[in-house]
């Protein structure tokens, strides 16, 4: 009973475990406050409380204007603080750590996944390539589909199990994405997305040894999503089952990065600090999965949002 | 089915209708073999200029170290940080036919009545698409561009992170950044291959 369980998952099991110890004692964060909206109105009155107070002189706005200065830099603060907040301070307590494992990444990426995807992409033909991912994501549908259902997306889960049934008979074992050509497109979903679209925030950021960027939900989503894996469960009827999900593992990460070798040649060319633009992108590119790609209203942006001091308290 | 400037279509969708003429007229300045460098890079700051908010973006991007920094230090920072962008996106007109750009449709924000957001659809060769939404807001006759999400991932907020990290080691002094930026701009570090 042991044995089965130990290969496949010591390497990647044993970060997420490690990212999982580290939650203990963390609570969730609450999911983007609707507060929000509020604190950028309420600045906003008092930008306008002031430009006011002398069209009306009135006593009404009296204690507002001998605030002035003051207020204008309460309003900073107060808007600044309360609409936000997780863009301008990172939740990212475990920092130094972060950045270290961050290194190691970079490196073991440089010597060994790196040449190892190129080679990869080189020697293998695009169709075969597509068809091992098609076979993976074929094999992990449980994943996808349990989550779909736990998010309550009704449509997600039809389109996952209509590409399941379609690819596994027509598509030849899963080899062929034929359900693509029918309309029913390719999504992900994972644990971290459902505990998401719950209302759980990210928690600290966190980059896991070999697995990369991720957060404390995130972690622990991975953890979960093992158990909603066949392939954690091959080992029941197979005995080789351990190093062909071990295989499966390994060919799907150097998939995956092969298909993203210029995407993040380009993000680490571009960038004056690497770790911190990977955590600005993924922690974004993270809120976007769990909204299913709606971007979310109030945004923060440039001349309309916050930070824009001279807006609000009217100095150069 | 082309309409014409006062057309139905574009009068429904004005700021989609802008970005439109705006691809377009990019296409012809920048896309155009003939073209030297020097020329094409004229061409494109100045169109860079006249429909990016550049020093919005730039205050956005800088957050609470602008408020610090001196009128020098901002317009030294708003010329590498054009630069930067310069030599980021300008080659990806070098080919002929420029980025597959499709303009979807216009959106807007119920928290920001003065943002507008136009959606797109960009076919990289041999990729999937990829969503773009840009966000502009108007100015004068036509629309200033704020910032450009791509499949969530905002541009602004992107460098606003990654340069806050630089200057708060560098203890709140953006020289340091900029420096960092106009060194980079010199080895040609922006430039896709």
């Amino acid at each position: 009973m042991n044995r089965r369980f130990e290969i496949p998952m010591n390497r990647k099991l044993l970060a997420a475990v490690v990212a999982g110890g580290i939650v203990t004692g963390c609570a969730f964060e609450p999911g983007a406050p609707q507060s929000q909206s509020s604190g950028l109105d309420t600045s906003r009155q008092y930008a306008a409380a002031q430009s006011d107070s002398d069209q009306y002189g009135s006593g009404q706005f009296d204690s507002i204007r001998h605030a002035g200065p003051q207020l204008a830099v309460t309003a900073d603060i107060y808007s600044d603080q309360l609409a936000d907040a997780s863009i301008d301070e990172p939740n990212d307590p475990l920092e130094t750590f972060n950045r270290f494992v961050f290194a190691i990444n970079e490196t073991l990426d440089v010597f060994i996944f790196k040449p190892l995807a190129a080679t990869y992409r080189f020697l293998v033909p695009p169709v075969v390539r597509d068809s091992f991912r098609n076979f993976i994501r074929n094999v992990e549908t449980p994943v996808v589909l349990i989550n779909d259902l736990l998010q309550g997306e009704g449509y997600r889960a039809e389109a996952t199990m209509a590409r399941f049934m379609i690819n596994t008979t027509v598509g030849v074992a899963g080899f062929a994405d034929v359900a693509s050509d029918s309309g029913w497109d390719y999504h992900d979903e994972d644990f971290g997305q459902t505990l998401g679209t719950w209302g759980a925030g990210p928690g600290p950021y966190l980059v896991l040894p070999l697995l990369g960027p991720s957060n404390v939900r995130d972690g622990i989503g991975k953890l979960v999503d093992k158990f909603f894996s066949p392939l954690t469960y091959l080992g029941h009827f197979y005995d080789e089952a351990d190093t062909a999900s071990l295989a499966v593992t390994a060919v799907s990460g150097i998939d995956f990065r092969s298909r993203n070798i210029e995407t993040l040649e380009e993000l680490q060319r571009d960038a004056v600090d690497f770790y911190a633009r990977i955590r600005s992108v993924y922690l974004q590119k993270r809120v976007d999965e769990i909204n299913n790609g709606e971007i979310r209203d109030d945004l923060p942006t440039p001349g309309l949002s916050l930070g824009e001091t001279e807006q609000v308290s009217g100095a150069n | 089915m082309v309409f014409g400037a006062a057309g139905p279509v574009a009068a429904a969708e004005p700021a989609k209708a802008f970005l439109q003429d705006l691809a377009d007229t990019a296409m012809v300045q920048l896309a155009d073999g003939e073209l030297d460098d020097a020329q094409r890079d004229a061409n494109f700051r100045k169109l860079f200029r006249q429909n990016f908010d550049i020093k919005a973006i730039g205050r956005f991007v800088l957050a609470r170290y602008w408020r610090g920094a001196t009128e020098s230090q901002r317009d030294d920072f708003l010329q590498t940080f054009e630069d930067v962008l310069v030599q980021r996106f300008l080659p990806l007109f070098r080919e002929a036919a420029g980025p597959d750009l499709s303009f979807v449709r216009e959106a807007t924000d119920s928290t920001m009545p003065d943002l507008v957001i136009v959606k797109s659809v960009i076919r990289a060769v041999g990729n999937e698409p990829i969503r773009v939404d840009w966000r502009l807001t108007q100015a004068g006759a036509g629309y200033k561009i704020l910032d450009v999400v791509a499949e969530g991932v905002s541009l602004a907020i992107t460098y606003r992170q990654e340069y806050a990290s630089v200057v708060s080691q560098a203890g709140g002094n953006i020289d340091v950044l900029t420096e960092q930026l106009k060194s980079k701009v010199e080895d040609g570090a922006f430039a896709p291959r």
